[in-house]
């Protein structure tokens, strides 16, 4: 007869199985006494048989043939990627195509480009009388003139002179930091000299990215080019409210 | 073997190719075993796996070698195996669907015996539970290890193997699996 408590029993279970050791005689005999226990010994066997074929089962594999492959992969790929922005040296990769990533790069740069000039061109146009275009510190430093209402009465104001001449050196700011967005985005780029060493069969297509870029802009500098001399010119119709 | 790892990878940090193919030997079954237990499909655990691997390579540098490497390689091809059964989950109809269709639907026969019933079950289990169950069945390793893989106290692991014990047992007992005793 066993002489142990279910609660006893299930603990003991519990180590055996932990310990990985045998079950002690007096848990099969308090089992075979008890249901509840005896069907918690039931699922331990029926598991334990289980588990030697299920262990067993697993098919054998080699996988380092596979995965020197993949590391000799990356480790090229990761050179070709990172090679060309150090050295600014295009790289003949056998697994990726340098065609790939610089093309990236200038779309890249050319969204950048024209999001600054978008910024610049537009919101003084749409907003021209109205708020206060966007500048940087010089600009919220001078009290924004307020009540006056007539064209005549602005250029007059010495106080506005000095803040539109103030507005259109910010805006002078901004034009070149959007030209020093698109100079950095190009000299990325590998120039058309290296290109033609390293790839002779690419040179008249990689030189003719240039001059459509430069096409697309055209329109853009022609109407910041405008904005520019409009500003310098001519003062704002009404006045920024007060804020 | 733990010293012999040691050299191993000092070696594989300096480049030397053919001391990472013996750490790749020397660890594949366990790393596949784990992979395959967890994911259920062959071709997904051997690409795991070698993912596995190449982790392995890339943070080497950061074992610690007083600790031995085994539990350190399976803890990283146990996260892959995590990230890959998330992504998987997102598919419309996922895997585990299938096996879990597949499980009540064909017989033990069909199967292909207990084991392969025990490994249907397995699929069906939460994924602490069954990453617990493999770690500690199949690749033997103790509840204080598995509990340093899984970053998870030593009790919550018992209690979560014990608990995928159950769960299995009470599958296998529905599938008509009767143990072998003699009350």
């Amino acid at each position: 007869m066993s002489n142990i408590s279910c609660r006893e029993f299930e603990g003991r279970l519990e180590e055996a199985v932990e310990s990985r050791c045998a079950l002690e005689p007096v848990l099969k005999a308090h089992a075979s006494v008890c249901a509840a226990c005896g069907a918690l010994y039931d699922d331990y066997i029926r598991l334990e048989e289980a588990i030697p074929a299920w262990r067993a089962a697993v098919p054998a594999v080699d996988l380092a043939e596979a995965v020197l492959a993949r590391w000799a992969f990356d480790a090229r790929e990761s050179q070709s990627v990172l090679q060309p922005l150090i050295s600014m040296r295009p790289t003949a990769s056998p697994v990726r195509k340098p065609a790939a990533w610089r093309n990236r790069i200038v779309w890249i740069a050319g969204a950048a480009a024209l999001l600054i000039l978008t910024t610049i061109i537009a919101t003084p146009l749409r907003e021209r009388g109205g708020n206060r275009p966007v500048a940087d510190a010089p600009i919220q430093d001078y009290a924004i003139p307020v009540a006056s209402t007539t064209d005549e009465a602005l250029p007059s104001d010495p106080e506005l002179s000095v803040l539109v001449r103030d507005a259109g050196s910010a805006y002078l700011d901004l034009a070149n930091q959007a030209a020093t967005a698109i100079s950095g985005g190009t000299a990325l780029l590998p120039s058309a000299t290296l290109l033609a060493d390293a790839t002779p069969q690419s040179t008249s297509a990689n030189r003719s990215w240039v001059g459509e870029f430069e096409k697309k802009l055209e329109p853009l500098s022609k109407d910041l080019g405008d904005a520019l001399n409009f500003l310098l010119k001519a003062p704002p119709p009404e006045p920024a409210p007060s804020t | 073997m733990a010293d012999d790892d040691a050299v191993l990878v000092q070696r594989s940090l300096a480049g030397d190719e053919a001391s990472m193919r013996f750490l790749v030997e020397r660890y594949q079954g366990a790393v596949f075993g784990l992979c395959l237990r967890m994911l259920g499909q062959r071709e997904d655990a051997e690409d795991v796996a070698q993912d596995s691997f190449l982790r392995a390579f890339r943070s080497l540098g950061g074992w610690d070698a007083t600790r031995p490497f085994k539990p350190w390689i399976l803890a990283i091809a146990a996260n892959r195996c995590r990230t890959f059964l998330e992504k998987r989950a997102k598919l419309p109809l996922s895997a585990s669907d299938a096996v879990a269709s597949l499980a009540e639907s064909a017989t033990i026969e069909s199967l292909g015996g207990v084991a392969e019933e025990l490994n249907m079950a397995l699929r069906l289990l939460r994924e602490e539970y069954r990453t617990c169950f493999i770690l500690f069945h199949q690749q033997e390793l103790s509840c204080t290890q598995i509990g340093e893989i899984m970053g998870c106290p030593q009790g919550t692991i018992k209690t979560w193997l014990h608990r995928a014990r159950k769960e299995l047992a009470s599958h296998l007992q529905r599938r008509g699996v009767a143990p072998h005793v003699e009350h």
